[in-house]
């Protein structure tokens, strides 16, 4: 009898840590569901080209900023812009840079066109204390 | 009255520091945690709001001039849901969301929103002795990501500093002692909560893992009300990306935090707080959090 009352426990025990795990998992997967986005295939006979990623100051002190510009050929393009340290601001082919720290900001930017081309350029942005 | 004050020492909230980095003040910890276990098939929840301001860069120890962003603030909406599974072992649940995690430069203004990190926490009472009333409660979770990617708004990535998570996996760790003294109507609480943060999953950064070591002393003034007066250390490491550390974040905060709790109904109760830092030494030179302000409110029942 004991041992039938301790089983029935157990049982609803696993019920409970199973739909607790089963919470925190619907609560984690629910919002990182994203739509993927339509695959382009690359038309080779575009006049898609990247030309270049120039920025008015390469050198700079922490706190200033500089603007930078991404020149490319191509239709219906889109320019994507990204820094793992630093602040973007702005969009489209010229954005603004600030430094947020001495040394080293590599910034990228990608540039994609109607037609399913990209390319992507870096360029390091220096900063003085 | 006895009751009614065993009720409430469970249940002091747990101030974070959210710690300053460049820009603002970083990547959050959770916001607001309740320390200690509940009793069989019993639940608690709790839903907190917190306002956070900050508009002064300090230079390690002093404060500093310069700027990058004129002010920082954010608010922050979190949940925790706590289940008793057994006697001395209770499972926990807390998920948050920003509303709005903002950056005003003099060039621009930056809002991010979003979730932070589900954290699936474990706790278990591990040494219960009411003669000489004495609690140790050890817990161990994990902090999952909601989101994965930094945010992106019109093709430009948001910097670290204003992201609503830590984009990576993570470990908490959660050390609760609490003592109350032979009047009944004093206690003291000791609470050590340690966050782990693993790499972010999408690109080769990591932020800093987190340190923190809190006592609350509290009193019961009045049979429904309850003064506590935390103190707060926090220590946080610097980020690291390209195998070195990431200047000008992590450093060390000391806080205080006044809080007034007030039992609605049975097991009913309003808590608020503001969080006040009165030590920084930063590496490096970091916008600190000025002051916050929480209120939360705490519902228990039996199942």
């Amino acid at each position: 009898m004991l041992n039938l009352a301790n089983a029935s426990n157990l049982s609803f025990m696993k019920n409970k840590i199973c739909s607790f795990v089963l919470l925190l998992t619907v609560a984690c997967t629910s919002c990182t569901k994203k739509t993927p986005e339509p695959v382009k295939i690359p038309d080779n006979n575009s006049n898609f080209e990247f030309l270049s990623l120039t920025a008015a100051k390469e050198v700079l002190v922490v706190g200033e900023q500089t603007d930078i510009t991404a020149t490319a050929n191509g239709s219906g393009l889109t320019y994507e812009w990204t820094a793992p340290i630093g602040i973007l601001s702005g969009e489209g082919k010229t954005i603004q840079f600030t430094a947020c720290c001495e040394g080293d900001h590599p910034v990228t930017c990608k540039v994609k066109d109607s037609k399913g081309n990209s390319s992507e350029k870096t360029i390091n942005i220096f900063a003085n204390p | 009255m006895l009751y009614r004050l065993f009720f409430f020492s469970l249940y002091f909230l747990f101030a974070n520091f959210l710690n300053a980095q460049c820009c603002s003040q970083g990547s959050p910890i959770n916001g607001t945690t309740n320390v200690g276990t509940v009793d069989k098939n019993n639940v608690r929840i709790i839903l907190a709001h917190r306002y956070n301001y900050g508009n002064t860069y300090y230079d390690h120890t002093n404060k500093t001039d310069f700027k990058i962003a004129e002010e920082s603030n954010f608010n922050y909406t979190s949940t925790i849901i706590s289940y008793g599974l057994m006697k001395k072992l209770t499972l926990e649940a807390e998920v948050g969301y920003f509303f709005n995690k903002t950056l005003k430069y003099s060039f621009s203004t930056k809002t991010n929103y979003g979730f932070n990190n589900v954290v699936g926490t474990i706790k278990y009472a591990l040494y219960k002795n009411t003669e000489k009333r004495i609690e140790i409660t050890p817990a161990i979770g994990v902090k999952l990501p909601v989101e994965t990617e930094r945010r992106v708004i019109n093709n430009v990535t948001y910097p670290y500093d204003i992201q609503t998570s830590t984009l990576a996996y993570g470990v908490v760790s959660q050390l609760f002692f609490l003592k109350r003294f032979s009047n009944n109507k004093t206690s003291l609480v000791l609470y050590n909560r340690n966050e782990n943060n693993f790499d972010c999953i999408a690109e080769e950064y990591r932020y800093g893992s987190t340190y923190s070591l809190s006592s609350f002393v509290s009193h019961l003034f009045t049979p429904r009300i309850i003064l506590t007066l935390q103190t707060r250390a926090d220590y946080k490491e610097a980020d690291f990306q390209f195998e070195k550390n990431v200047k000008n974040t992590g450093g060390f905060v000391g806080s205080v935090s006044p809080q007034v709790s007030y039992e609605i109904a049975p097991k009913f109760f309003f808590y608020s707080l503001i969080d006040i830092p009165i030590y920084r030494n930063f590496n490096g030179r970091q916008l600190s959090s000025k002051y916050s302000f929480s209120v939360s409110l705490i519902k228990n029942f039996c199942l």
